[in-house]
C-alpha cells in the first residue's frame, strides 16, 4: 500500500517545483449537474535537523518553521514519526458514474477516520508505544475520536510494507508501518477546522478562503486527508505535506439552498417542470429531468468568494484547473477589486484543459455556463470495480461476500486486497470459496492459485489483535471474481458494548492497490463499510437476574426458616388459636355491634 | 390457659428451645458472616499512606532547610580575626532584620584557600584604592557579570574607621543577596508576594517549549534571521542549563491579525496601543499559538504590522521597549522597520534587528522564570533562583501531597490505589534526600532537581487516573445488587427474631400469671 508513495512524490516533486507552498482548485463538472472539486495543498517545510529521538537525548536543536505547520513538527519528532497519514471520509463513490477517484484515489480514505504511519524504532513494541502516544495527541488536535486506536484495531500491513519508504536517522533502527481506522467515527466541522489551521494562509486568502465547514460537508461524498512524509537528501531532511479536500457537490441542491435557503419548499405551480408528452393538466404533471442549462459559481456552491492568491509574492502559489466540455461549457473569471468589477472569459491551452493563476488581490469568483450539463469531460474508467456485503442472517454466524470487476478490454489487473476485521468476527480461512464470471456464465475457482498470487493471513486474538488478511491477487479482463468466507460471531463482555450497541458494529472497508508492472500503487480503491449486527443482549438483564435469583433464594430460606422455627399445627387447633387472638375478639365485638345496628335499623 | 400434661408440656418446652436456637445460629451467621462478605465485595481498595510523615514534613520543613552559603574572602595572611567580627556583624544585622531567617538562611564567610573557581563559589576580593593617586575616590564595589566574583574598592579612610565589616554587611546583604533574602523572608513567613512577582512567574517545570513567532498581518513573503539571532539567546539559555532544559522552536505565522483593530492618532502619525488594549491584543483562537505538549510552553511574539509598509509606526503608549509581557504566558515586541520597505521587495529583519529584540526577550523569560533584577550577573542570578524555585518546589509538593491526604480522608468512597501510595512515597524520599542533599553538602543544583522530582511524583500521585475515575461511584449501584437479597432474608430472619422475643415475654407473663393463680 505503501509502494505507490513514491508516485506521489513524483507527482508532488513535478508539481513543487522548489515551491515551500503552492495550491490547485481543481473544478470538473459531471453528469446528473454533479461537480468533483478537488481542493490541493503542497506544504514544505524548512530543512530541519532531525535525530532519533528517545528519553536520552532530551535538549535539541532549534527547529525552524515557516509555511510547514509548527503545532504538528514536534509531535511528529516526539513519537518518531517518518511518515503520517490521515483520511477522513464520508458517502459512497459512485464509480459507475464519476469514473476515476480523485488523485487515482491515493488520498480518498474508506468511511470513517483512517490512519496510518510509519514509525522509526528499534523493535515493533517500541513502534506501537511511539504510535499510541502519537494517535493520542492527533485526538486531540483533529477532535476526532483516535484516541479509541488500540491494540485492537491496530495491524501491521505486510504485502504493503515490503518496500517501507521511511527514513532510519539511527542505523539499528527499523521501520515499521502501522495501521488503524475508525468507520463510525462521523466527520464534520469540527474536523475541518483544525485541518485549516494547519495551512500557512489558515483559510484567510488563496482556496482555503472557499471552505466552509457548512458548505464542504453538505455533499454526496467528501474526503480529507493529510499526508506527511520525511524527505532526507544525505543528512538533510525536510518534512513534505499533502492536504488535500476533495467533495462531489450536488450542483442543483446548491442552486436550490441559494436561491431557497435551507428548507426545501414545494415548487409553485407555475415553475413545476412536467413532460408535455404525457398527460398534462392543471391536476396531473410528469416531472422532466433536472434542467440541464444552468449557471452556477463558486459562489454558488461555497457561499464564498476566492480572496486573492495564497500568497502575493508569489504568482504561481494558487492555480485553479478546470476540466470541461468547452462545446457545452464557457467559464468566466471574475474580479471584485477595489469596487470595480472586472470579468473576463477563461480558456485553455488545451482546450477541455483550462489552467489559470490567481495573481491579483480581491475577491475572484468563477462561473460556469452550460447549455447542457450533460456534455462533461469524459469520465474514466477505474481500473477495479469492488463491492463487499455481508451475508446470513443469523445472529451468532455470517459471511463476507466480495465481487472484484476487471472492466477493461485487454488488460488484466493486478492488485493487493487488504483487510483487517475485528476480532469479535471469528473468520473460517477454510470456508473461503471463489467463482468466477465471464460473459460465458459462472464458474466454480477450482485452483485458487490462478487468481490469488499471494496470501497473508493472521488470525486474531481476542482482544488484542484484529484478523488481519492480505491477497495478491490478479484478475484477467473482462472477468468478474466472487470470493466468500463465513465467519462466527463472539459474544462481547457486557461493558464492551457501546451506548448504542443495537445500531450495530461498524467493520472498516477493505482496501484494495491496483499495482503496475513494476509492483507500484496506482490505483486504490475502497468497498464501503459494513454494518454487523451482533447478538446485543437487554442491558437491563443482570440487574433482571439479580433480582430473579435473589427472590428464588429468599423464597427457598424463608420456606426452610419458617418450618424450622414456627410450629405446626392442625386447623382445628388453628380455628380454636384464632378464636382467643385479640385480633378475633375484636372482630366478633365488632361484628355483634354491626348485628346490633343492623336490629335496631330493622326495627 | 388449660395446662396440658407433663410429658407433653416438657417435650414442647424442648422444641421451642431447639426452634430458638436455629433462630439465633441463623441470626449470628447472618451477621458474622454476611456484614464481612458485603463489607468485603463493596469496599475500595484503600492504600494505607504515610499521613504522619507527611504533616509532619508539611508542617516543619522549614525548620529542616538550613542554608549555608560559603563566601571566600580574600584577605592577606594575618587579618583571618576580620573574618569572625565580619560573620557576626552579617549574622547580627541580618537575624535582627529577619528574625525568621534564623536557621534558616546565612552566609558562612570562609578564607580563600588554594583554587577556587570564579565559576563556581562566591569569592570576594578586596581592592585598597590609593587615595592619593585619585583625590575623588571613594569606596566602591564591582560585582562580575560573568562570575560569582566581586571585588570591593576600600579606601584608606574606611579602613581607619574600622568600617570595612559594615561595608561587606551591606554589599552581601543587600546587593548580592539583597533579592533572595527578601523572597525567602517573603516564603518562610508565607506572606503575598508583590502581586505581579507571583503572578509573572511561570510553574517551574525541569523542562520548557520556548517558541519564537514572527506574526506578519498579510501574505507577503517576510524572512527573518532567526538562525542567527536564536545563537544570541544560547548563552542565556546555556546559564540556566543547571536550572532547567528549553526546546526551542520558530515559525511565521502570516495572515495573523490582532484580535482588536488598532486605532490611528493623527497627532503622533502612528498607531497607538493604549495600555488597556493589550490584554486583548494577542488573538489567541485565530494565531496559531497553542504548542500541544504537556510541558508548559513560553511564548515570545514578534508583530510585524502592516502599517511598516506604510512607513508609519505602531507604538505601544508607555512603553520605552515597544514591548509587553503577558503574565505566565510570554512576552510580545511590536517591531517596526527603520527603513521604508521598497515597492517588489521581500522583507527581512536582518540580525542586528533581532538583537535589541532577543534582548528585551533575555530579560523577559527571567521574570517569567521568576529571577531575581540584581544582581546583573547571570550566574548568581540562576543560583537565586534556583534556591527559591527549591523551596517553592518542595512547598508546592508537600502542598499537594497534604491535599491528597485530606482528599482520602474527605471521600471514604475513593479508591486509593497502590500506585498512588508509591508516588507518595518517590516524593517524600526524593525531598528527603534533597533536604541532605542542602543541609550535608549545600549542592543546589542537585537538591533543586531532585525537588523537581518531587514536584513531578507529588501531581502524579494526585492525579492517578484510577483514583480519579473511581471518585464517583455511587453508593447507591453497591445497594442495588444486594438489596433484592438482604431485604426479603432480612426481613424474614428479623421477624422470626421479633416472633422469638415476643412468644418468650408472653411466656413469662403467663408465668406470672400462672403464679399468682396458683
Amino acid at each position: 500500500m505503501i509502494s505507490w508513495l513514491k508516485l506521489l512524490f513524483l507527482v508532488a516533486v513535478v508539481a513543487a517545483s522548489e515551491r515551500y507552498y503552492n495550491e490547485t482548485l481543481s473544478l470538473k463538472p459531471l453528469p446528473n449537474n454533479n461537480l468533483l472539486a478537488s481542493f490541493q495543498f503542497h506544504i514544505e517545510s524548512q530543512p530541519i535537523d532531525l535525530e532519533y529521538y528517545d528519553d536520552h537525548n532530551k535538549t535539541g536543536t532549534a527547529k525552524h518553521y515557516s509555511y510547514f505547520p509548527r503545532s504538528l513538527g514536534p509531535i511528529l519528532e516526539a513519537t518518531n514519526t517518518r511518515e503520517l497519514h490521515l483520511r477522513f471520509t464520508q458517502g459512497w463513490w459512485d464509480s459507475g458514474s464519476w469514473g476515476l477517484l480523485p488523485q487515482q484515489g491515493l488520498q480518498s480514505g474508506g468511511t470513517g477516520v483512517e490512519m496510518w504511519a510509519v514509525v522509526e524504532a528499534p523493535d515493533s513494541h517500541t513502534a506501537k508505544q511511539n504510535w499510541f502516544k502519537l494517535s493520542k495527541t492527533l485526538s486531540g488536535f483533529f477532535c476526532a475520536s483516535l484516541n479509541f486506536i488500540d491494540d485492537s484495531i491496530t495491524a501491521f500491513p505486510r504485502y504493503a510494507a515490503s518496500h517501507p519508504k521511511g527514513v532510519v536517522l539511527n542505523p539499528s533502527n527499523h521501520v515499521y508501518l502501522i495501521r488503524a481506522s475508525l468507520p463510525s467515527e462521523p466527520i464534520c466541522t469540527e474536523n475541518l477546522t483544525p485541518f485549516l489551521k494547519l495551512l500557512p494562509t489558515r483559510g484567510k486568502a488563496g482556496i482555503s478562503s472557499l471552505l466552509d465547514g457548512h458548505k464542504v460537508f453538505d455533499s454526496l461524498w467528501h474526503g480529507m486527508s493529510i499526508d506527511i512524509t520525511t524527505e532526507c537528501v544525505s543528512a538533510q531532511c525536510h518534512y513534505q505535506m499533502e492536504q488535500s479536500v476533495n467533495a462531489i457537490v450536488d450542483i442543483t441542491r446548491s442552486i436550490r439552498k441559494k436561491q431557497e435557503g435551507g428548507l426545501p419548499k414545494p415548487t409553485p405551480g407555475d415553475k413545476l417542470r412536467c413532460d408535455d408528452s404525457k398527460t398534462f393538466n392543471i391536476w396531473q404533471c410528469f416531472p422532466l429531468d433536472e434542467p440541464t442549462n444552468v449557471t452556477w459559481s463558486l459562489d454558488t456552491i461555497y457561499g464564498r468568494k476566492l480572496k486573492g492568491p495564497a500568497f502575493i509574492d508569489d504568482p504561481e502559489s494558487t492555480a485553479i484547473k478546470i476540466d470541461i466540455d468547452s462545446n457545452h461549457w464557457d467559464v468566466d473569471m471574475k474580479l471584485d477589486k477595489d469596487d470595480a468589477l472586472l470579468s473576463w472569459r477563461v480558456s485553455g491551452y488545451e482546450k477541455d484543459q483550462i489552467t489559470e493563476y490567481i495573481k491579483e488581490e480581491g475577491d475572484h469568483d468563477i462561473e460556469f455556463i452550460t447549455d447542457d450539463s450533460t456534455f462533461t469531460a469524459p469520465v474514466e474508467q477505474p481500473p477495479l470495480y469492488a463491492s463487499r456485503s455481508l451475508t446470513g442472517y443469523s445472529l451468532d454466524k455470517g459471511g463476507f461476500r466480495t465481487v472484484l470487476t476487471n472492466p477493461s478490454e485487454s488488460e488484466s489487473v493486478e492488485f493487493i486486497y487488504f483487510e483487517t476485521l475485528p476480532w469479535f468476527m471469528r473468520l473460517y480461512l477454510n470456508t473461503l470459496t471463489m467463482k468466477v464470471q465471464n460473459s460465458t456464465g459462472t464458474y466454480e475457482v477450482e485452483d485458487e492459485s490462478v487468481y490469488v498470487k499471494n496470501r497473508y493471513f493472521q488470525p486474531a486474538i481476542d482482544r488484542k489483535r484484529p484478523s488481519h488478511l492480505e491477497f495478491v491477487m490478479t484478475i484477467p479482463p473482462q472477468l468478474t471474481l466472487f470470493f466468500t468466507y463465513q465467519f462466527d460471531k463472539s459474544l462481547l463482555l457486557y461493558h464492551e458494548y457501546p451506548p448504542d450497541a443495537n445500531h450495530g458494529f461498524a467493520v472498516e472497508p477493505a482496501i484494495i492497490t491496483v499495482l503496475d508492472k513494476s509492483n507500484h500503487g496506482v490505483y486504490e480503491v475502497r468497498t464501503t463499510s459494513v454494518l454487523l449486527t451482533l447478538p446485543t443482549p437487554d442491558f437491563s438483564m443482570p440487574y433482571n437476574v439479580i433480582i430473579l435469583t435473589c427472590t428464588v433464594m429468599s423464597l427457598a430460606f424463608g420456606c426452610i426458616f419458617n418450618l424450622l422455627t414456627k410450629k405446626v399445627i392442625t386447623e382445628n387447633e388453628l380455628e380454636k388459636l384464632s378464636e382467643q387472638s385479640k385480633l378475633a375478639k375484636i372482630v366478633s365485638g365488632l361484628r355483634a355491634k354491626v348485628q346490633r345496628l343492623k336490629s335496631l335499623v330493622r326495627r | 390457659m388449660t395446662s396440658p400434661a407433663t410429658t407433653t408440656d416438657s417435650a414442647r418446652s424442648n422444641v421451642t428451645f431447639i426452634r430458638r436456637t436455629i433462630v439465633a445460629i441463623v441470626f449470628v451467621m447472618l451477621v458474622s458472616l454476611g456484614y464481612p462478605l458485603v463489607m468485603s465485595t463493596t469496599t475500595v481498595y484503600r492504600a494505607e499512606l504515610p499521613t504522619q510523615e507527611v504533616t509532619t514534613l508539611a508542617n516543619n520543613f522549614k525548620h529542616e532547610l538550613h542554608f549555608r552559603i560559603p563566601v571566600f574572602l580574600d584577605i592577606p595572611n594575618g587579618l583571618e580575626h576580620f573574618i569572625s567580627s565580619a560573620q557576626s556583624s552579617v549574622d547580627e544585622y541580618l537575624y535582627a532584620k529577619h528574625p525568621e531567617l534564623k536557621g534558616f538562611w546565612g552566609l558562612d564567610l570562609q578564607r580563600l584557600q588554594g583554587e577556587k573557581n570564579e565559576e563556581e563559589d562566591y569569592i570576594l576580593r578586596f581592592d585598597i584604592i590609593d587615595k592619593d593617586a585619585n583625590e575623588d575616590a571613594s569606596e566602591s564595589f564591582f560585582i562580575s557579570p560573568f562570575s560569582r566574583a566581586t571585588t570591593l574598592g576600600l579606601t584608606t579612610s574606611l579602613i581607619n574607621a574600622n568600617k570595612v565589616d559594615e561595608f561587606l554587611r551591606i554589599i552581601l546583604l543587600d546587593e548580592i543577596f539583597g533579592q533572595e533574602i527578601q523572597q525567602l523572608s517573603n516564603l518562610v513567613l508565607e506572606a503575598p508576594h508583590p502581586s505581579l512577582q507571583t503572578d509573572v512567574v511561570i510553574p517551574y517545570s525541569p523542562k520548557y517549549n520556548v517558541v519564537f513567532t514572527l506574526l506578519t498581518e498579510n501574505g507577503k513573503t517576510i524572512e527573518w534571521d532567526i538562525e542567527k539571532a536564536i545563537d544570541l539567546f544560547q548563552p542565556a539559555f546555556h546559564k540556566l542549563q543547571h536550572f532547567t532544559n528549553f526546546s526551542i522552536n520558530t515559525q511565521i505565522q502570516y495572515y495573523s491579525k490582532p484580535s482588536t483593530e488598532i486605532a490611528f492618532n493623527e497627532e503622533q502619525n502612528s498607531y497607538i496601543i493604549t495600555p488597556e488594549s493589550l490584554s486583548t491584543f494577542i488573538n489567541f483562537g485565530d494565531w496559531n499559538l497553542i504548542t500541544h505538549d504537556i510541558l508548559p510552553t513560553i511564548n515570545f511574539l514578534v508583530f510585524f504590522p502592516e502599517s511598516n509598509y506604510d512607513g508609519i509606526k505602531t507604538i505601544i503608549d508607555k512603553s520605552s521597549t515597544n514591548s509587553f509581557l503577558v503574565p505566565q504566558w510570554g512576552g510580545v515586541k511590536i517591531l517596526n522597520k527603520d527603513m521604508p520597505i521598497l515597492k517588489d521587495s521581500t522583507v527581512s529583519i536582518h540580525e542586528d534587528e533581532l538583537l535589541p529584540i532577543m534582548e528585551i526577550f533575555t530579560s523577559q523569560l527571567y521574570q517569567l522564570l521568576g529571577a531575581p533584577e540584581a544582581p546583573k550577573s547571570p550566574n548568581i542570578r540562576v543560583d537565586i533562583l534556583s534556591r527559591i524555585a527549591f523551596v517553592k518546589n518542595i512547598g508546592k509538593s508537600l502542598e499537594t501531597l497534604k491535599s491528597l491526604i485530606k482528599l482520602t480522608e474527605s471521600l471514604n468512597e475513593i479508591s486509593v490505589p497502590e500506585t498512588t501510595k508509591n508516588y507518595v512515597n518517590l516524593s517524600l524520599d526524593a525531598i528527603k534526600k534533597s533536604f541532605a542533599y542542602l543541609n550535608n553538602e549545600q549542592n543546589y543544583g542537585l537538591a533543586m532537581s531532585l525537588s523537581a522530582d518531587a514536584l513531578k511524583f507529588s501531581d502524579k500521585a494526585f492525579f492517578e487516573k484510577e483514583m480519579v475515575q473511581q471518585a464517583y461511584f455511587p453508593s447507591e449501584h453497591k445497594l442495588a445488587v444486594f438489596l433484592p437479597l438482604l431485604g426479603p432474608v432480612g426481613s424474614i430472619v428479623f421477624l422470626g427474631f421479633l416472633k422469638v422475643l415476643l412468644d418468650r415475654r408472653k411466656e413469662k407473663r403467663d408465668a406470672v400469671k400462672r403464679e399468682k393463680t396458683e
